[in-house]
């Protein structure tokens, strides 16, 4: 395989990532795959021209890149393994994400092992622009999947809540059937399940609004798009976790003024009893 | 061929029909099949309703199954203190420079 079929090979498996994050990452493939011919014809231009490399030059070169692919790799593999935590996504998206991840690594320990053997100048210079031409697709992809786990997460603890929230129902129901005073509780049971209908819907919006994104390839007009999703993303995970913590008082505050309740319940019933007996 | 033979290959052919529609599964009695698929559904049902992350039995809300439930929650807001810093890494990511 030529070096030109390498550097194919490694862009095209990057935008794999992007063909994987479907369906709510449907235009970011488009764009990626869109952007995929400019960055091989690139390099190519590049390899084309005759490089001289001094033997320290080449060792800093291989070096740094070494370093660079050693740190994708290990963040792309942090990254599977949280993928295979994601409890509200499907198996097959899962795998997908799963395969492409790591079929980017290989890749990537691939072009390494190429390096370190390589002793041409011309062929390090084209196979480093290579990181770095395939970098603009990697940054994007990392925080666009850290994005959806975290969002995933709140939408797991959504579903705890609400799991949690129709015990708390039951129990309040019972105490108000008993002649119990619930009014308080059932204010703050339905605060609760607004949090949750929040966090759920902004986790929700996180994922849209970074899905779609597509590599800037220098661009600045879509880097700044980029940043100003990324940014939107993440204050949309930032209010859905502030509607969980404030779930999780609410929590706290029904458990609380439960007890009360309840208590009184069983002392007004007791009194009743120590009144019928008494008569 | 005598009437013998031809009887003899008669039976063996349609013992040899019968075989094969056993071994496909035709003669399964229609109640045995349903049997089965409602056992299969019931699993499946079960395991998608089953508790997540700790949480305790959703039809037990006694005060040890809101505790355990609580608990369970707080864990996955710890957790999710991990994905909010992997988030923030990855948006503040920088390649070495080459």
């Amino acid at each position: 395989m030529t070096t030109m079929q390498k550097i194919a090979v490694l862009l095209l498996t990057v935008f794999g990532f992007s063909m994987a994050l479907a369906p709510a990452f449907v235009s970011a493939q488009t764009g990626a795959a869109a952007d995929a011919s400019v960055n091989v014809t690139t390099t190519g231009a590049s390899a084309g021209v005759g490089v001289q490399m001094s033997a320290k030059a080449m060792a800093d070169a291989k070096t740094r890149a070494d370093k660079e692919l050693d740190r994708r790799v290990q963040a792309l593999t942090s990254l599977n393994a949280r993928v295979q935590a994601m409890q509200k996504v499907t198996d097959t998206f899962k795998t997908s994400l799963a395969t492409n991840i790591d079929t980017q690594i290989s890749a990537f320990q691939a072009l390494k092992t190429k390096i370190d053997g390589e002793t041409d100048g011309t062929t390090i210079k084209a196979d480093v622009q290579s990181i770095t031409d395939s970098y603009r697709v990697y940054a994007l992809v990392l925080p666009q999947i850290r994005i959806a786990a975290a969002a995933d997460r709140e939408v797991t603890i959504s579903f705890m809540m609400q799991t949690l929230g129709n015990k708390l129902a039951a129990r309040i129901q019972a105490a108000s059937n008993a002649g119990g005073d619930v009014k308080a509780l059932t204010d703050t049971l339905n605060d609760f399940a607004t949090q949750i209908s929040t966090a759920s819907t902004k986790a929700q919006a996180a994922v849209e609004v970074s899905a779609p994104l597509a590599p800037d390839n220098g661009d600045k007009d879509t880097m700044a798009k980029n940043k100003a999703a990324l940014a939107e993303a993440r204050t949309d995970l930032n209010a859905s976790h502030t509607a969980l913590v404030a779930g999780r008082k609410d929590i706290d505050t029904i458990v609380k003024a439960l007890v009360k309740v309840e208590a009184a319940v069983r002392a007004s019933a007791t009194a009743s009893s120590t009144t019928t007996v008494g008569q | 061929m005598s009437t013998v033979s031809k009887w003899i290959i008669g039976i063996l052919c349609l013992a040899a029909l019968g075989w094969l529609v056993w071994w496909s599964g035709w003669l399964k009695k229609p109640a045995t099949q349903t049997a089965t698929d409602t056992t299969t559904q019931a699993t499946t049902t079960a395991e998608n309703n089953a508790p997540i992350n700790g949480m305790s039995a959703n039809n037990d809300a006694s005060d040890t199954a809101i505790a355990q439930d609580t608990a369970a929650i707080d864990a996955q807001l710890k957790a999710y203190s991990t994905d909010s810093s992997d988030v923030d890494s990855s948006m503040n990511d920088k390649q070495v420079t080459q």
